[in-house]
């Protein structure tokens, strides 16, 4: 017999073997010390040179090949009887799996993520003040005299304090942050001041806590230009929308002249309310030049610096922007409501939407 | 501010409509707050005839009725007990919508008999009330006429919001004037008829004031008028003052109400006959009273201005008039007051006397300063007009003058300020046009400001007024994208504020915005030093909260109803506390109950521990940057927190965090049964842990030998802190011993009642080379031998 009819009977051996065992003991008998490869190997002494290389290289090929059978072989029985195994390993797949509880963003905070966002890409940093304020920074600063009707445009809260104590006003809006800003920094300024305010009014529409966010910009050269500009920017981008049909129309507030008011256009169908085209306004923001009286209460110079400012609801904006109806939802701690209008701790707003 | 469409043309002389006025108004600032119209509800009513009125032949109340209107016959079945043959009616046509009842008519057959539209009520028309018959109109007015307009309710009645600042339009002259600057129409002359006085007047106005406080009362002037007659005022007059919502009452008043609403011009009238003496312009006593028209009897303080004769008072100034001197249907002697008062001395009095008036309204907001002797002129013709008799001079006190206010402004001002180019030509038509006086002069522009217009003061309002007649639509846009210095956005601080937000959501946490306020009751339970609030918009609601936790808390019995037995929530904001600065600090509070995990055939049915709490507080920690391995533990001894199951977390001075099962006390208070776990992370102290901005990591670590591990376990007195034996251990050298593990606590049965075991597992970190059995035994001794030692353990075999 020649070692190349071993060779295809040995192989044939090995693929027909279907146990571990059966492969060991096959392997034994070619590879073991005293089986058919070695005792081959002995058998090379007795021969010449020239028949001792060839043979010998012979050997050397067909224990090679039946090595690699052999694992072949042995990959090919493992996996065998891996798959006879679990072929009894049956679950019921559907039964439901524990899942971590989702926690969810406030809309009033995705808003302010949202607004943080769209004006710090304009260059604007936030900056925050305290909730209890004094009167100067709430309203003298600001223009509003303690005994002029516009003080009566907003309902003040008063806090209890130790006597002459000076803070004692929840602040009415977040303007009292531009004071404290133009007070301790020289223009040029742009900040943004998101935050919670306080009115004493209560109704469907009003609840006595809610937030705000302030503009502002103080260099030399801000126009009211700038600020319609810079406004309609960011309610296009806050809600989504390239044709936005707004009005721009003069209004009065003691710390700007001139000042103004936007409203954006609006649709209204099956409750559900589309912003930026229609026949309906919506008031959506005041603002206005900073008055000069009011950068000089804060020490800087109204014949060199000028600048603009704009205030909004973000309760507001929230509501139009994932239509929210009613506002005091807002503020109960309903879990059902949490969870169906807050959003998930990831849903960041980038451009490529990551 | 109301006024209608065709009192407003009384001044200005325009070819717009209605439409074109209301979006011009609000263009120019003057916000339509709304416009009536009843042209629009009430178009298909007119007037019918009843031609024949026959008893229904199935019901004896009902009529079935021929109704004779501009579109032709019907038949009518009417209910109305005057429905009779020959009258004159309402008749509202089939599909209209019935403004009373909010009902769309349709045909329909009534008792078997059909009836075609309806006569109707005043009730249906949403006139009055009245329902017991139908509207019955005078012969005089014709089939097919129009119901708005027997019932004169064809004027639109136009409301608007006037700003604060906006005096001047709290008349129907000063609105029609910004409309004429605005191109809607020509502003009419004022034409005000002199009426000659016959008589000498028999009674004087004075003030009596200090010489520092002349500026309370700059002046005020009267006149005298004798036998006059006082009836109803004429039907005109009645319409336009019914249509603002005003009551007409006799002539004298409705003409001192009508002009106040067309002019801005309060006055008063006084029934002279009621007045001892002179009447005087003076402050107050301390606690003298006054009865005024609203029947309320004030007490005044000595810094409000009266009207006074020799006996008593007869007035709050710029407030209200008093009741005794008021003028009834039986006066025919009357004296004027035309004044002018301090706007800040009327609102203090307005607001501490809690009266609020269209005089005060006025006053408050500053009237014109020369408006006195116009005002007594124009009240002179019009009570001569409509009540006859005679008139005395005028009397007036000294009147203080007020300087015009003159304004030099850059019309340049306009672009720098404005952004818009308009040429000086304009600028200058359009504060013409707004009552200014102005003269150029180069590029400057000499300004007089008009006397109604105190909202005034510098350049820049003369920016406004230019800009908001020529059009805010019209100011360009500009490109804001140019480049600048980079600025951080947020600063760290501000980046641990919302940041915690995204990291709490992410632990399965809820966000919940609440109210800064709470109610006093719950508060006190936390602490003592509370910040109240005086004018609280609830007595629930009467704190400032000085921790977040009663507001989570609340929510968690309120959602039980709804199914919700477990729950994760979070709020971020601030609490108050007279101690901290600025009053207030802001803080992440988390509240967890319930079910750990999902109730379901996996669920481990247990319920949230402090350890889930810890687990929780510490990831987002981590994610915060602060070193969770340096933070020191310390006992909390007060009602929010378990005593036994809580603890604050230092690093330094700086509390960072604080965390545990709530207090059964608070939670008893809220009439919780349940356990509920929180923590709070105090923002202000992480800003020392930054979060860093480069992107860079630190070298990493290869050291290549194998790492060993060993298990201990001891019998420790009950009172030794698992901390603190981990943190002697990895003293030994904090380079070998990589981590230690607590993987086993036991306390129990099988161990005396002091004592429990802990087992440990302390993975060793070869530094030079693979450590020699000999060495990793000489590492566990010192192990074992500091844990006994320092701790008073023994180890367990």
């Amino acid at each position: 017999m020649s070692l190349s009819d071993d060779k295809h009977k040995i192989t044939d051996q090995i693929n027909q073997t279907n146990s571990l065992k059966e492969l060991e003991e096959l392997r034994l008998e070619y590879l073991g010390k005293k089986g058919f490869i070695p005792n081959e190997m002995k058998l090379l002494g007795s021969l010449s040179i020239e028949e001792k290389k060839s043979k010998g290289q012979e050997l050397n090929q067909l224990k090679q090949l039946i090595e690699e059978s052999i694992k072949e072989q042995k990959i090919y029985i493992e996996n065998a009887d891996l798959n006879q195994k679990i072929k009894n390993e049956n679950i019921d797949i559907t039964l439901p799996a524990n899942l971590n509880s989702k926690g969810k963003i406030h809309p009033i905070t995705q808003t302010t993520f949202d607004i943080i966002e769209i004006f710090g890409h304009l260059n604007y940093s936030v900056e925050t003040g305290p909730d209890i304020e004094t009167d100067f920074n709430n309203f003298s600063a600001l223009n509003i005299p303690s005994h002029h009707p516009a003080r009566e445009m907003q309902d003040t809260f008063y806090v209890e304090g130790k006597k002459n104590e000076e803070n004692n006003v929840l602040r009415t809006h977040t303007s009292p942050v531009q004071v404290r800003t133009m007070l301790k920094t020289k223009p040029p300024i742009k900040i943004i001041v998101p935050g919670r305010t306080y009115r004493s009014d209560s109704d469907s529409t009003h609840t006595p806590m809610f937030h705000q966010v302030e503009g502002l910009v103080v260099n030399k050269n801000a126009t009211m230009a700038d600020l319609k500009s810079t406004l309609i920017v960011f309610l296009k981008e806050f809600f989504h929308v390239e044709d936005l049909k707004y009005r721009f129309r003069p209004s009065y507030f003691p710390f700007t002249e001139p000042s103004a008011e936007m409203d954006v256009a609006y649709t209204k169908k099956n409750n559900v309310i589309k912003i930026g085209e229609g026949d309906e306004w919506l008031e959506v923001l005041g603002c206005g030049m900073v008055n000069p009286k009011v950068l000089e209460n804060c020490n800087i110079d109204p014949q060199i610096y000028q600048g603009f400012a704009f205030g909004m609801g973000i309760e507001r904006l929230s509501m139009l922007k994932y239509g929210i109806t009613d506002m005091r939802g807002l503020f109960d701690v309903n879990y059902k409501w949490l969870e169906h209008f807050g959003f998930n701790a990831l849903d960041i707003k980038t451009r490529s939407e990551i | 501010m109301k006024f209608t469409f065709s009192w407003l043309k009384d001044h200005l002389d325009t070819k717009a409509d209605l439409n074109q006025i209301t979006n011009t108004l609000t263009n120019i600032g003057l916000e339509i707050e709304n416009v009536e119209d009843k042209s629009v509800d009430y178009g298909n009513f007119t007037v019918a005839k009843v031609i024949s009125a026959e008893k229904h032949p199935d019901a004896d109340r009902l009529k079935v009725c021929k109704v004779q209107t501009q579109a032709g016959t019907f038949q009518v079945v009417c209910g109305a007990p005057n429905a009779r043959s020959g009258m004159m009616g309402i008749f509202a046509p089939e599909n209209s919508f019935i403004p009373g009842t909010g009902i769309h008519l349709k045909k329909s057959k009534i008792r078997g008999v059909e009836s075609c539209g309806m006569l109707v009520s005043e009730r249906e028309m949403g006139l009055s009330d009245e329902h017991d018959g139908i509207i019955e109109v005078q012969d005089k007015y014709k089939i097919g006429e129009k119901f708005i307009k027997v019932f004169n309710l064809d004027d639109p009645i136009i409301e608007i919001n006037i700003t604060p600042n906006r005096s001047d339009c709290l008349s129907v002259r000063g609105i029609a004037r910004d409309l004429a600057a605005a191109g809607l129409g020509k502003l009419k002359e004022l034409k005000v008829k002199k009426i000659s006085n016959s008589f000498s007047s028999p009674m004087k106005w004075k003030k009596n004031f200090k010489k520092d406080e002349e500026f309370i009362c700059p002046g005020v002037a009267g006149r005298f008028f004798k036998n006059l007659k006082n009836g109803p005022s004429p039907a005109w007059l009645q319409q336009r003052l019914k249509a603002i919502g005003l009551r007409p009452i006799s002539a004298l008043v409705d003409i001192t109400n009508y002009i106040t609403y067309d002019l801005g011009r309060p006055l008063h009238v006084y029934d002279a006959d009621k007045i001892n003496g002179d009447l005087t312009m003076r402050l107050a006593k301390n606690k003298e009273k006054c009865l005024t028209l609203d029947e309320v009897n004030y007490e005044c303080t000595d810094d409000m201005v009266v009207i006074a004769d020799e006996k008593q008072l007869h007035g709050i100034g710029g407030v209200m008039g008093g009741l005794e001197s008021g003028c009834s249907l039986d006066t025919t002697n009357v004296f004027l007051e035309v004044a002018l008062f301090d706007p800040v001395s009327v609102t203090k009095t307005g607001r501490k006397l809690k009266l609020q008036s269209d005089a005060r309204y006025r006053f408050e907001r500053g009237l014109d300063s020369e408006s006195i002797n116009w005002g007594v002129e124009v009240a002179s013709m019009m009570i001569n007009d409509l009540c006859g008799g005679e008139c005395s001079e005028v009397v007036t006190t000294e009147i203080y003058k007020m300087s015009s206010k003159k304004i030099k402004f850059n019309s340049n001002k306009i672009f720098t300020l404005g952004g818009i180019k308009i040429r000086a030509h304009d600028q200058i038509s359009i504060l013409e046009s707004l009552g200014f006086n102005v003269t150029k002069d180069k590029d400057n522009l000499n300004i007089i400001v008009p006397s109604f217009r105190s909202d005034i003061e510098g350049e820049a309002d003369i920016v406004e007024e230019i800009l908001r007649i020529y059009g805010f639509e019209k100011i360009p846009l500009t490109n804001i994208h140019k480049d600048e210095e980079k600025r951080n956005v947020l600063d760290s601080n501000l980046k641990s504020f919302y940041k915690i937000r995204r990291l709490l959501a992410n632990n399965g946490y809820l966000e919940a915005v609440t109210y800064s306020f709470m109610d006093e009751k719950k508060a006190k339970i936390i602490t003592k030093d509370l910040i109240g609030i005086q004018n609280p918009i609830s007595a629930d609601l009467n704190v400032m909260r000085p921790s977040n936790f009663p507001n989570l808390l609340e929510s968690v019995n309120l959602n039980k109803s709804k199914m919700y037995f477990s729950g994760k929530l979070f709020e971020v904001g601030p609490i108050f506390d007279n101690s901290y600065k600025n009053k207030q600090q802001n803080i992440a509070t988390s509240i967890a109950f319930g079910l750990s995990d999902e109730y379901n055939w996996l669920s481990n049915k247990k319920n949230v521990d402090v350890f889930e709490a810890k687990k929780d507080l510490f990831s987002i920690l981590i994610d915060l940057n602060v070193p969770v391995n340096n933070l020191q533990y310390e006992a909390i001894n007060n009602n929010v927190y378990h005593p036994g199951k809580s603890s604050s977390l230092r690093i330094g001075k700086n509390i960072i965090a604080k965390f545990g099962e709530l207090h059964p006390v608070l939670l008893k208070s809220l009439d919780i049964t349940i356990p509920v776990v929180g923590f709070e992370i105090f923002i202000d102290s992480l800003e020392q842990f930054k979060i860093k901005k480069s992107s860079t990591k630190s070298a990493f670590d290869t050291n290549p030998y194998q790492m060993v591990e060993r298990d201990f376990a001891f019998l420790f007195s009950k009172s030794i802190k698992a901390s603190d034996i981990v943190t002697k251990i990895k003293k030994i050298d904090k380079n070998i011993i990589n981590k230690v593990t607590i993987f086993d606590v036991y306390e129990g049965d099988k161990l005396p009642s002091d004592k429990k075991s802990i087992a440990l597992r302390v993975l060793l970190q070869p530094q030079e080379k693979t450590f020699t059995e000999e060495e990793i035994e000489i590492i566990s001794n010192q192990v074992i031998d500091l844990v006994t030692t320092g701790f008073d353990a023994i180890l367990r075999k």
